[in-house]
């Protein structure tokens, strides 16, 4: 016989069946609020995070959710810490 | 929904496209599509055994045969299958559709 039947040759594809997944939280819309050279007014909030990616450097503080935010008026500077971490600061402008 | 569109003249069917997704039910599940499915493999190696001169070409989701033959036999097979199609019509309209074009 030439024609083998397929039982579901007229049937939409193969695994379209209902999905488990599906289903994401709200984004968080973390990462920098403030970029390098920016200015800062005291108290607004630089870098918005989970856990210490950022760690906090001179005139900035950590917030109980790890945001960070600064203390002075000031521009801001990502730096280096150590050899594999980063840190922000918050200078007074000249 | 499966679409079953017939060409005809005045006394016979010469041609029969059938093609879609019947969407009755999941994969390996659809009843209609087994149904249809069924008739039109049926109608496929009937007429291969005849060996007439009959066109018959099969895509995804997609069987067309064309009848050049002017056999009566083949007149009675597409008749019959015809037929078939259309009582899954009758009652199961929503996932079958049978029209001339």
């Amino acid at each position: 016989m030439k024609y083998v039947l397929n039982i579901q040759f007229f049937a939409s594809k193969k695994g379209v069946g209902s999905t488990k997944n599906g289903r994401d939280s709200q984004s968080k819309r973390l990462g920098a609020k403030l970029a390098d050279g920016q200015f800062a007014t005291a108290g607004s909030i630089i870098y918005r995070q989970r856990g210490t990616k950022i760690h906090p450097g001179e005139n900035v503080k950590k917030g109980g959710d790890d945001t960070l935010f600064c203390l002075i008026d000031g521009v801001v500077k990502y730096e280096h810490l150590g050899k594999k971490k980063t840190k922000v600061s918050v200078y007074p402008a000249a | 929904m499966i679409k079953a569109v017939f060409q005809a003249n005045e006394d016979r069917y010469t041609s029969l496209d059938v093609s879609g997704h019947a969407e009755y039910g999941e994969y390996g599940k659809d009843l209609i599509c087994a149904s249809v499915s069924s008739i039109m493999f049926g109608f496929m190696n009937a007429l291969d055994a005849l060996e007439e001169d009959v066109k018959i070409a099969q895509s995804e989701n997609r069987i067309t045969i064309v009848d050049h033959s002017g056999s009566d036999v083949v007149k009675d097979y597409f008749e019959l299958v015809i037929m078939q199609l259309k009582t899954i019509e009758a009652s199961y309209g929503d996932f079958i559709r049978v029209e001339r074009k």
